[in-house]
């Protein structure tokens, strides 16, 4: 995993270009307070007291493995699902008991939701229809939307004529077209090849820059999460692990999980030569896989030996799984580095990350 | 690669023999054969002849039985009769039929149970369900007439002309509508429940998801549910012959129960072999038109 270009500027309110003359609409803030939700005839909480703020006119994204609650969270947005105890406020109104139709969020959906009997026209134009708006305000707002996500040329063709990725241009089309005060999207690209993935995660910024608009996103791939994220949650059994820009998630995991999960980070027992000196109370040693260094170190760097177990290949990179007296390490290399055999290997001190018991970071 | 491959399959599975085809074929073959094009034959072929099955004589005629049914009052009364029976019990059994199934697919649950009282009258036999119906409809004590009978004056439906076919027709329905509600049910099990989410974001009420988005994908559903109800209407049989026996005056003489009243009844099998034509013929061309008018269209709505 790599780190994107730093800092990267902060997002202003761009005039909305799908409005035109009429009220422009202000993309409105998304707060969360301690949302739980229990399915009926299950256990446990799908979402456990979840307390999120989602700033307007920005990208959140929320993050995790499958089952964690991440989907949930979105859908009580949207208003899919009720909340059992908790409040959500859109904007300044309480949304909590406002049912979906009446919600306002717009959503884009993993399998793009396009209704199969409409040509890509009919499905933009259907949440205008729905709101009464008259025809030809209508038609001029779907073709302004079509043309956003570059389907001029498709306008008459039926969803099954198209392919994936036109699919759910479609889709955020009919997402757009009313100019929502929140979007929200289901892992909209999980569906896509993975150039197609790249090209529409650069759409989605591109244009999220352009409207202002407000985006809860959610997935389970870290790459699309750190590229896309004004904040990044990290959720984990229905609740949040760590909340914040993706810069600081990223560099400073607050647990275990945000460390191994964002970034596949080797963690250690604080033992041996990873000894907690310098933070008293730690019992896990965390080391990004690009920090374990070939070749001995100096000075107060850690020296380990390490056997190497096999290599995958990863583009410019090279990950090296090794056996390091007996605890398993991943270790990146630039591609055109062999490691074999036993080798020598180093680590600084400032790049460990020190975890409680808990999995919690050490202050 | 596609060497070892090839080595790994046993000889024999590698290219199929030429008769391993015909072999496959064979059994539906023969069913269609013996079922289907041998009777059919059969009967096109009786309707030329004098057969008397009794003495074991058969003459030649020619197309004399022809010009006798084809000219027939009987016949004529038969098939307009079977044809406004049509009318009057394939919207009821498609309408209701639908409703039910939405009903019963909207049930958190329960849904099984519901579903199988409304399957109930499609398993039961017509013939002893029509006995039931029968003396539903008894003159005088019968719960119709004790109950619709005393608020609308309308009694003794079975022995009168103008209510004896709707009262056929009341039964045909209440037969029919199960298998039709449970086509409806796998096609809206079959609609997809993220498109109705997509729809309430968008703002569709109940309605608007019905029409939007339900309706379309029930398009084949409601087209073989239609032609099934069509193509059962149109051979309607067992309640007429054991409530009315096409009575009174002919007034419920169906087409099916005519061919009965030829064949059977009279032993006049060359004519009882014509109106079993006929009826094949009205089937065959009912469906075809059906299926021209709104068949295609309801069909290529459905595909996704």
């Amino acid at each position: 995993m790599r780190l994107k270009s730093p800092a990267r500027p902060t997002r202003r309110t761009a005039p909305p270009a799908l409005a035109g003359d009429t009220a422009a609409p202000t993309p409105s803030a998304v707060r969360v307070y301690t949302a739980t939700k229990r399915f009926d005839r299950s256990e446990t909480d799908a979402l456990s007291h979840v307390d999120l703020t989602v700033p307007a006119g920005s990208i959140t994204v929320l993050l995790g493995p499958s089952g964690c609650g991440k989907t949930t969270l979105l859908r009580c947005i949207a208003g899919l699902e009720t909340l059992t105890s908790g409040r959500i406020e859109i904007g300044d109104v309480d949304a909590t008991d406002i049912s979906a139709e009446d919600r306002g969020v717009a959503m884009a959906f993993q399998n793009y939701a396009l209704y199969p009997n409409k040509s890509v026209l009919g499905n933009i134009e259907f949440p205008l229809r729905m709101r009464r708006v008259d025809r030809a305000t209508r038609r001029e707002r779907a073709l302004r939307a079509a043309e956003l996500m570059r389907l001029d040329g498709l306008l008459d063709r039926k969803p099954s004529e198209l392919s994936g990725g036109q699919r759910q241009r479609v889709g955020i089309g009919r997402a757009l077209v009313r100019d929502p005060a929140v979007l929200v999207m289901d892992e909209p690209f999980s569906n896509l090849d993975a150039a197609l993935r790249d090209t529409m995660r650069a759409e989605l910024v591109t244009l999220q820059r352009r409207l202002g608009m407000t985006v809860v996103f959610v997935t389970h791939d870290q790459v699309e999460a750190l590229a896309l994220a004004d904040q990044l949650v990290v959720m984990r059994a229905g609740r949040i692990e760590q909340a914040g820009p993706p810069e600081d998630v990223y560099r400073t995991p607050a647990t275990t999980f945000v460390a191994t999960f964002l970034d596949g980070m080797n963690t250690f027992d604080a033992e041996g030569p990873f000894a907690a000196g310098s933070a008293p109370g730690a019992a896990t040693v965390g080391c990004r896989t690009d920090h374990l260094r070939i070749g001995t170190g100096d000075g107060d760097d850690i020296d380990l030996r390490g056997q190497v177990l096999m290599a995958e290949l990863r583009g410019r990179d090279r990950l090296v799984h090794l056996d390091i007296g007996g605890r398993r390490a991943r270790m990146r290399v630039p591609a055109d580095t062999r490691p074999d055999g036993e080798i020598a290997l180093h680590v600084r001190r400032s790049d460990l990350h020190y975890f409680t018991a808990d999995g919690v970071r050490c202050p | 690669m596609t060497a070892l491959l090839e080595a790994s399959v046993p000889r024999r599975l590698r290219t199929p023999r030429r008769y391993v085809p015909a072999l496959l074929v064979t059994p539906a073959a023969t069913f269609l054969m013996v079922f289907f094009i041998v009777p059919l034959s059969t009967v096109m072929a009786l309707t030329l002849f004098d057969y008397q099955p009794l003495t074991r004589s058969i003459r030649f005629v020619g197309l004399r039985n022809w010009d006798r049914i084809l000219t027939s009052p009987e016949l004529q009364q038969a098939t307009v009769n079977t044809v406004l029976y049509a009318v009057l019990t394939v919207p009821v059994i498609v309408g209701l039929s639908l409703l039910a199934a939405l009903g019963i697919h909207a049930l958190p649950r329960w849904g099984g149970l519901w579903r199988t009282v409304y399957f109930l009258p499609t398993i039961a036999t017509m013939a002893a369900m029509s006995v039931v119906w029968r003396w539903l409809f008894y003159p005088g004590t019968g719960l119709v007439d004790s109950t619709i009978g005393r608020l609308t004056g309308a009694t003794d439906w079975l022995h009168s002309t103008t209510l004896a076919l709707p009262a056929i027709a009341v039964i045909g329905s209440w037969a029919g509508i199960g298998s039709s509600m449970v086509m409806f049910l796998a096609g809206l099990s079959s609609v997809p429940q993220h498109l109705h989410e997509a729809g309430r974001l968008d703002g569709a009420g109940p309605w608007h998801r019905f029409w939007h988005i339900t309706w379309p994908a029930l398009g084949p559903s409601t087209m073989f549910a239609l032609i099934i109800a069509t193509r059962d209407a149109l051979r309607v049989f067992d309640q007429v012959h054991v409530m009315t026996d096409g009575g009174p005056l002919g007034s419920t003489e169906t087409l099916a129960d005519l061919q009965w009243r030829y064949g059977v009844s009279y032993l006049d099998i060359g004519s009882g072999s014509i109106v079993n034509t006929v009826l094949l013929g009205l089937v065959l061309v009912t469906v075809a038109a059906q299926y021209l008018a709104g068949g295609r269209r309801l069909e290529r709505a459905g595909a996704r």
